[in-house]
């Protein structure tokens, strides 16, 4: 779909207006203008507890209407956190939040933890004791109530009485301890996330976050100035709860990965290593494309250049950081980057909206802008000393949690690459099939395979029947009345995928209820989804089912599983019906012959 | 200046029209806590800094334009 570069949508105006001058009249306008514009975004209901004046109602949600989310604020009552988290009958529990933030101010919730203390008066508080308290606070909302909470880490004081004092025992040391508390609480707790308030204070002139007269006068613990950084930052946490991070960043490679244009200077000439300016540059930039790497995104080249001078660059430029097995596909020849753009989205099987695209050239930018819509395309800033600041920047791969699976994604497709090349060479399907010696093991929910289930709920479309995104915390509700959420491992001759599909089987009277049947895109054209249904209906049999039931409830992006029911012997419940149901006796699913389903030992305790 | 005194506060206040005799009397949503980022957008928007005896009393556009023209606005 076409779109004119000159056509503008009111928002985008407003914005426009507002990051000429971010100041906080400005937000105030910015939010009065969106008010009236209509449509396009998603609701999102917020709860904010603090225990000091923060009014950043404005900022955050103009900052949350940048990101497409029209927010809808509850703000709890100075410092009753505590009693808004413990009462399931009061204003919090009635307001029905899609997320809550917890902000707590250093000086309100310590008062000895001021700008006025020394750690040599011996009266700092102990992180134990506030933070089991704390924890056992947030556990407690946690058996009742399973909205994802974030804790906004503590601002350390830009000033105390420590003067040049900085061992272990300081007034500084202390705080980071406390937010490290903080964190490591945050990691062990489901659906709970941190936003970094510190980190973000420590990036932009600490001794600003605190204004004397406002904290005297009204107890204003963080100054208003500060808003729409810290509103930006929790709105891009509210956002990366409703939208998965991108997959694959695509890259151009002339003045983008190394400096000069290969075609003119040849291999020996570009700037690529740390050898000196521009080089060590285009260096960092590399080693910063691995660091995004290592947390699941895949990198993928797209260059108008000649294949063999860039195979050459790789082989012989071995002091440059990227190496080609870093690269998980290449487009490298002279036809436009949409074509290429378009294949490197069909061989990944991911849709054209998980693609970020990075060129040097502002009309490759525009060309993709206007040909490919749904990818994200930015033009590199001018000098190469500014590229991983821009890198750092960038929205598109938020994440608020990291799995196993994360950090193995680009070697598991390296993997299915391997295996495309063996399909190519059997003589048919099943000859395929069978080459392969697929084994699949199901494993229960538990607490080592929970964070890669989660993904898998909130990143699968494609082969995701009803596409409930569950979380953390609502499986361990189903699991605890019974239901069972199993994951699927499977490995292979090229090597072992980790898990790559999750059910959750709801068992009532004598119905088997699939609520859940999803399917990492890697794996689709297998038929380990038949292997996985023959698990599931044995699963039913052994708790006492006579039917199974399933749903596909269509999404403009699962249409590859619009028939599975279907093709398994189900009957539809109408024509036009989401319900599918069989009788588990009359034509049970087998397993393929060429699939082994490997039983774990029985497992040591249920995941509560 | 007043015009531009005017326009802040019909921002942070979301009122359509702020006139020379309003304050936080007259305006409705001119409360305690919005009364705060008020006094931070003002000192933003004319790089001035009031001081804190100073803030509690700027509660009416006559106020805040005294306070302004004595720091030659």
């Amino acid at each position: 779909m076409l779109r004119s570069s000159f056509e503008m949508n009111v928002p985008a105006e407003i914005f426009l207006e507002l990051d000429k001058n971010p100041s906080i009249s400005a937000y105030a306008g910015a939010a009065r203008k969106l008010k009236s514009v209509s449509g396009g975004s998603t609701p999102f209901r917020a709860a904010v507890l603090s225990n000091h004046t923060f009014d950043i109602g404005i900022p955050l949600t103009v900052e949350c209407a940048r990101r497409g989310l029209q927010l809808t604020l509850y703000s709890a009552g100075y410092d009753q956190y505590r009693q808004e988290l413990l009462n399931s009958n009061g204003e919090l529990a009635r307001f029905q939040p899609d997320a809550i933030l917890i902000s707590l101010h250093l000086e309100s919730t310590f008062p000895s933890l001021a700008p006025t203390t020394s750690a040599a008066a011996r009266n700092l508080p102990s992180i134990q004791d506030w933070s089991a308290q704390f924890q056992s606070l947030i556990t407690t909302y946690r058996q009742r109530s399973t909205t994802p909470i974030f804790i906004q880490t503590f601002v350390p004081p830009g000033i105390d009485m420590d003067g040049l004092l900085a061992g272990p025992g300081s007034v500084f040391s202390w705080v980071l301890e406390l937010n490290a508390t903080l964190r490591r609480m945050a990691s062990e707790l489901p659906s709970v996330f941190v936003v970094d308030a510190a980190k973000l204070a420590f990036g932009s002139n600490l001794g600003d976050w605190r204004d004397a007269r406002l904290w005297l006068l009204a107890k204003v613990g963080i100054n208003p100035k500060k808003f729409p950084l810290l509103g930006s930052h929790i709105a891009r946490c509210f956002a990366a709860l409703r939208r998965p991070a991108a997959k694959c960043l695509v890259m151009d490679l002339d003045n983008t990965v190394w400096g000069g244009i290969l075609g003119e200077v040849g291999y020996e000439r570009i700037h690529c290593a740390d050898t000196g300016y521009p080089g060590n540059a285009y260096a960092e930039f590399q080693r910063a494309l691995l660091g995004l790497r290592s947390r699941g995104i895949v990198l993928a080249v797209a260059s108008k250049n000649d294949r063999a001078w860039v195979e050459e660059v790789f082989r012989k430029r071995t002091d440059m950081p990227l190496r080609p097995e870093h690269i998980t596909e290449w487009e490298v020849h002279w036809d436009p980057k949409p074509t290429s753009l378009r294949r490197i989205a069909a061989r990944l099987n991911i849709g054209l909206d998980a693609l970020v695209f990075l060129d040097d050239n502002p009309t490759e930018i525009e060309l993709i802008k206007m040909a490919l819509p749904d990818v994200r395309a930015y033009q590199m800033p001018a000098k190469p000393e500014e590229f991983v600041d821009f890198l750092a920047k960038l929205e598109d791969f938020d994440q608020l949690h990291l799995s196993m699976e994360d950090t193995r994604r680009a070697e598991l497709y390296e993997l299915r690459t391997k295996q495309v090349q063996l399909a190519e060479a059997a003589t048919d399907l099943e000859s395929f099939y069978r080459s392969l010696k697929t084994v699949l093991t199901p494993e229960e929910a538990n607490s080592g395979n929970l964070d890669r289930i989660v993904q898998l709920f909130h990143k699968t479309n494609q082969f995701n029947l009803t596409t409930r995104r569950h979380d953390k915390a609502r499986l361990l509700e189903r699991l605890a009345h019974g239901s069972e959420v199993w994951a699927f491992r499977a490995r292979d001759v090229h090597g072992d995928h980790g898990i790559i599909a999750v059910t959750l089987l709801d068992f009532e009277a004598a119905v088997c209820k699939i609520d859940s049947f999803l399917m990492s895109c890697r794996v689709i054209g297998r038929t380990l989804e038949t292997a996985i249904l023959h698990f599931c209906e044995q699963r039913g049999l052994a708790r006492g089912a006579t039917k199974v039931t399933g749903e596909y409830l269509p999404t403009p992006k699962n249409g590859p599983c619009a028939n599975f029911y279907g093709s398994h012997g189900f009957d539809r419940a109408g024509e036009q019906g989401t319900e599918w149901t069989k009788k588990l006796e009359v034509s049970p699913t087998s397993c393929p012959e060429w699939i082994d389903i490997e039983q774990q030992p029985e497992p040591i305790c249920r995941k509560n | 200046m007043q015009k531009e005194l005017k326009k802040v506060l019909e921002n942070v206040l979301e009122t359509d029209f702020v006139s020379d005799t309003d304050s936080a009397e007259t305006l409705k949503t001119w409360d305690s806590v919005r009364h705060l980022s008020l006094i931070a957008a003002l000192e933003e928007r004319f790089g001035v800094t009031f001081e804190a005896e100073e803030m509690m009393e700027l509660t009416s556009v006559k106020a805040i334009s005294e306070a302004l023209q004595k720091r030659n606005f």
